[in-house]
């Protein structure tokens, strides 16, 4: 059954998702490695919504519909300008460290270790929707 | 929850879950390192990007200098070990 949480538009709703997903998680049976990655990848797409979008709700919210089959979350961000996923740098982990730049690394993570993130926007909502099977 | 404590043995060590709530504190403590430390991860749980660019911004500083000094990482758990090895971190550091 999907569950959901309001989380506050700052750095400071980490430790409430933290949280819920530890809960869910554990609640599903959910390995240590994987309950590892979900939570990486909450975060991850999380503060990028924080830091990056430019939105004009209160809150962002976290929808988590695990199954036996597979782990699937949504944040859901309202009024905000359109994104394009595009502009994400792309992250060449072979890079020397003297030429490497910031950013890029935690999305090239989540990409890592889910099978599957998409980005929709319509009505001035984004939502990023994150799959991993089981 | 996450601290930073200094050992007997004068290596700093990590405690609880370094989220990006949290790596602005690394950050201080990193600052006031200017010559080659040990950094014992037995009691961290998890880290995220953020972490691991605070150690990089160090480390990267760190190896400028003359003569280069560096970072030695010690006590990784498996899921932050793996976390490294995406990322192509594991290479940056000497990681025991």
């Amino acid at each position: 059954m999907p569950v959901s949480l309001e989380l506050e538009r700052s750095l400071d709703a980490l430790g409430p998702m933290f949280e819920f997903l530890d809960a869910e998680l554990e609640r599903h049976e959910v390995d240590a490695r994987t309950t590892f990655g979900m939570k990486l990848a909450a975060e991850e797409l999380f503060t990028n919504l924080v830091r990056h979008n430019i939105g004009k709700g209160d809150t962002i919210s976290l929808n988590l519909d695990f199954s036996a089959e597979r782990l699937h979350f949504e944040l859901v961000d309202r009024d905000v300008d359109p994104f394009d996923a595009e502009s994400i740098p792309e992250y060449d982990k072979n890079l020397p460290m003297a030429e490497r730049k910031p950013g890029g690394v935690g999305v090239y993570l989540v990409r890592s270790i889910v099978d599957q993130v998409t980005y929709g926007y319509k009505d001035r909502k984004m939502t990023v929707s994150v799959t991993k099977y089981r | 929850m996450f601290k930073i404590e200094t050992t007997q043995e004068g290596e700093i060590r990590l405690l609880g879950r370094l989220d990006a709530a949290a790596a602005h504190q690394l950050e201080s403590a990193l600052q006031q390192i200017h010559s080659s430390a040990v950094i014992d991860f037995d009691k961290l749980d998890y880290i995220s990007s953020s972490g691991l660019g605070e150690l990089f911004a160090a480390q990267k500083r760190l190896q400028d200098q003359t003569p280069p000094q560096a970072l030695a990482l010690k006590n990784l758990n498996a899921h932050i070990r793996e976390v490294f090895a995406i990322a192509g971190f594991d290479a940056f550091f000497d990681i025991e």
